[in-house]
């Protein structure tokens, strides 16, 4: 059985009507991306991090790319998750 | 919700006879499933009469009636258990009903040689086939906006990508209780905001969480 939250989520995510146009998603811009990176590695500040939840709200598939960053640093030597 | 595979083939199996009209089948099926569904539709707010009423239309439309009215169970895709399947289109037949009856208006005494019928305009189509997937989804859409989004991030990360509570809590420069705290207060938030969403547009509609989330996960095989 998937999470509750995993089936909440799946589920609004497939009725939500403003996400349609998926094919539109456009990647992060380079400083973004750094960002992202640096808070996967828990090296922002708080007004970074603010800046960061302020653009992954208005652009929610770059939190995939947050989610890979994450998990990039498990093959990484000394990394434990 | 996914079912075990042995009860999926016994299910997909007496489903494929009702679709091709085997009168044991078909009566299988409402000695299997008539008593639940008689159960879940009094819990969710109808009336007896009303369950019974939907029950006898449901058995009819289980029955195939040729080309031009093949049987409702064609449309089972065999990803959910039948029983929540069944539930969930009762369920919407209900919120359809009720629709209905709300949309019902007794015609005034008039003389301006207006016919009663063009006055009234009736409900469109897309809102009564998508009556059901628009409470689940307005109610659960208020919950999560009001929702801290560094909240829904987290949990998003946590259950939709897998991370662990360490990495979060590594991430955001936490504990991993604080982010264990969090995530469990922000799901028990969602479900209350939600369950009150419901209640309050529809509130003769009576629902549990795990009704809720039931018909969630039932709804979301019919979008695979």
């Amino acid at each position: 059985m998937s999470d509750p939250f995993e089936i909440l989520a799946s589920f609004l995510d497939h009725t939500d009507r403003e996400v349609e146009g998926r094919g539109l998603e456009t990647p992060p811009p380079a400083e973004v991306l750094e960002l992202l990176r640096q808070l996967a590695r828990g090296k922002l500040a708080a007004a970074q991090k603010k800046e960061v939840f302020d653009q992954l709200r208005h652009n929610r598939h770059w939190i995939a790319i947050l989610a890979d960053e994450v998990k990039a640093l498990r093959a990484l030597p000394g990394e434990k998750t | 919700m996914a079912a075990p595979d042995g009860e999926l083939s016994n299910e997909a199996a007496l489903v494929l006879g009702c679709v091709q009209g085997d009168s044991q089948a078909l009566g299988r099926l409402r000695e299997k499933c008539h008593s639940d569904l008689l159960h879940i539709l009094l819990a969710r707010g109808a009336t007896r009469t009303e369950a019974e009423d939907l029950l006898a239309d449901l058995w009819c439309d289980c029955v195939p009636g040729g080309d031009d009215r093949p049987s409702l169970l064609e449309k089972f895709n065999g990803k959910c258990k039948l029983l929540g399947w069944l539930s969930t289109v009762m369920t919407r037949r209900l919120i359809d009903f009720r629709r209905r009856q709300s949309h019902k208006v007794t015609p005034p005494d008039s003389d301006d040689g207006q016919e009663w019928p063009e006055r009234v305009a009736a409900p469109s189509q897309v809102e009564g086939e998508d009556a059901l997937i628009e409470i689940l989804r307005r109610s659960l859409q208020q919950a999560f906006d009001h929702c801290p989004f560094e909240s829904l991030l987290l949990l998003r990360l946590r259950y939709m990508y897998k991370l662990s509570q360490r990495e979060l809590a590594q991430m955001v420069g936490w504990h991993e209780t604080k982010v264990s705290r969090l995530l469990s207060q922000t799901m028990q938030e969602i479900e209350t905001a939600t369950l009150a969403g419901i209640n309050q547009h529809d509130p003769w509609l009576s629902m549990t969480w795990d009704d809720f989330l039931d018909l969630c996960s039932s709804l979301e095989t019919e979008f695979l």
